[in-house]
C-alpha cells in the first residue's frame, strides 16, 4: 500500500502542538510515520524516503510539514541533518493545591 | 539494535509490576541483556521485586528527569542479588521511592520526550537487546508515549467488567499508534474459571492475541513481592505461562 495516500501536501495548517494526544489526531499515514520515528530515535531523509518508499523531495516536504507542526525536531550537526519525533509533552499536575502542601510535608519530614 | 516492550494495563492493581519482573528475568535466563524501566513515578514498586534496597540507589529515574545525571547513572545492575546465576544481564532503571520527590515529579512535572531519549540512549549505552517499560497504569500522555515507541506491547488485564473496558480502549490507541507487536495477558483468573474458554472470549473480544492466562495462585499471593516466581517455581503452570509471555514479545 502507498505509505503516501491521502496526504494533502502543501496545505498549510495552525501547529497542532505536537504532544501524544495530537498525534493520535493526525492522518493515518503521518501518525504511522510518526511513531515509526518515535521507535527509530533519529533518522535522516534517506531512511524516511526509504520508509515512504518515496523519493527524498517528497520525504522533505513530508518531515518539513511535521517539523513546522511541532511533530518532529531537525537535527543540524556538522553538516548532518538528521530528524527526531520527539512529541512536545510535559506531565501534568494532577493534584489539588493543599494536597501538594501535605506532600512538601512529608518530603521535609 | 534492541526492542523496547511495554508491560501496560489500563487499571491499576493488574500484576503488572510483577509480570514485568518475571518476564525480565525469563529473557535474562535466555542470556539476553534486558534493562526494564520503572515509569510508574507516582507509584514505584518493581524495585522491591529484585529485592532493591533504597539505600543503594544514588540517582534514580527522577533525577534523569530533572537534568541531574545521566539516564546510564540510574541504572543498577541487580543480577546476582538475585542468586540464581543467570547467564543474561538485568539492568534496573527505578523510580524515586522517596515522598518528596515523588512530589516533586507529580508537581513540576517533567519533559515527557525525556523518557524516550533515555530508552534509546540505554539500549544504545548498555548494549541491550531488550528494554522492559513497567509503565503507569491508564492513559496519559506519559504512557501513550511509553506505547507509540514499543516494539511490541503486553497488556495486562483480570477478568472483571471494568478492566474488559478500559482494556478495549487500550487495545484501540495501541492500534492506532501502530505498536508492531500487541498481545493480552489475563492475570488473577479464579480457579473456576476455564482457561480456554477465557482465551477465546478474549480473542474474540479484543481481536488480539492472548500470550497466557496466569490463574489465581496462592503461591504468587505468599511471595508477596519478595522474589521473582520464575526463579522460585520454575516448574509451575505460571512459570510456563509467563515464558509464553516472554516469547510473544521478543520472539
Amino acid at each position: 500500500m502507498d505509505k503516501l495516500e491521502g496526504l494533502d501536501f502543501g496545505r498549510r495548517r495552525k501547529p497542532a502542538g505536537g504532544s501524544m494526544a495530537d498525534v493520535l489526531e493526525l492522518s493515518s499515514p503521518l501518525r504511522e510515520l510518526v511513531t515509526w520515528m518515535m521507535r527509530r530515535d533519529r533518522c535522516d531523509l534517506s531512511d524516511v524516503a526509504e520508509y515512504l518508499d518515496a523519493d527524498e523531495s517528497r520525504a522533505r516536504r513530508l518531515v518539513d510539514d511535521l517539523v513546522d507542526r511541532g511533530f518532529v525536531t531537525r537535527i543540524e550537526a556538522a553538516g548532518d541533518e538528521r530528524f527526531q519525533a520527539r512529541p512536545d509533552i510535559r506531565s501534568q499536575r494532577r493534584l489539588p493545591p493543599n494536597l501538594w502542601r501535605a506532600l512538601d510535608d512529608l518530603g521535609e519530614s | 539494535m534492541g526492542r523496547i516492550v511495554s508491560i501496560h494495563s489500563f487499571r491499576g492493581g493488574t500484576g503488572k509490576s510483577n509480570i514485568s519482573a518475571n518476564v525480565t528475568t525469563d529473557l535474562a535466563a535466555r542470556g539476553l541483556r534486558v534493562g526494564v524501566v520503572d515509569t510508574d513515578i507516582q507509584s514505584p514498586g518493581i524495585h522491591v521485586l529484585f529485592g532493591m534496597n533504597e539505600d543503594r540507589v544514588k540517582h534514580s529515574l527522577n533525577d534523569y528527569l530533572w537534568g541531574e545525571c545521566s539516564i546510564e547513572d540510574t541504572a543498577y545492575d541487580v543480577t546476582d542479588q538475585l542468586g540464581a546465576n543467570l547467564p543474561g544481564r538485568i539492568y534496573l532503571i527505578p523510580s524515586s521511592i522517596r515522598a518528596g520527590e515523588i512530589a516533586r515529579v507529580l508537581r513540576e512535572g517533567y519533559d515527557v520526550s525525556l523518557l524516550n531519549d533515555g530508552f534509546h540512549a540505554l539500549i544504545d549505552n548498555l548494549n541491550l537487546d531488550v528494554l522492559v517499560i513497567d509503565t503507569h497504569p491508564g492513559l496519559n500522555e506519559e504512557t501513550l508515549l511509553s506505547i507509540a515507541v514499543s516494539d511490541a506491547l503486553a497488556i495486562i488485564l483480570r477478568p472483571d467488567q471494568q478492566d474488559y473496558q478500559g482494556t478495549g480502549v487500550t487495545v484501540e490507541v495501541a492500534r492506532k499508534l501502530g505498536v508492531p507487536k500487541m498481545c493480552l495477558v489475563l492475570n488473577k483468573v479464579p480457579s473456576v474459571f476455564d482457561p480456554d474458554s477465557v482465551r477465546e472470549r478474549a480473542e474474540q473480544a479484543y481481536s488480539c492475541d492472548v500470550a497466557a492466562v496466569l490463574p489465581h495462585s496462592d503461591e504468587m499471593m505468599a511471595l508477596a513481592s519478595s522474589g521473582i516466581f520464575v526463579l522460585r517455581y520454575p516448574d509451575h503452570p505460571i512459570s510456563d505461562e509467563i515464558r509464553q509471555v516472554a516469547d510473544q514479545l521478543v520472539g
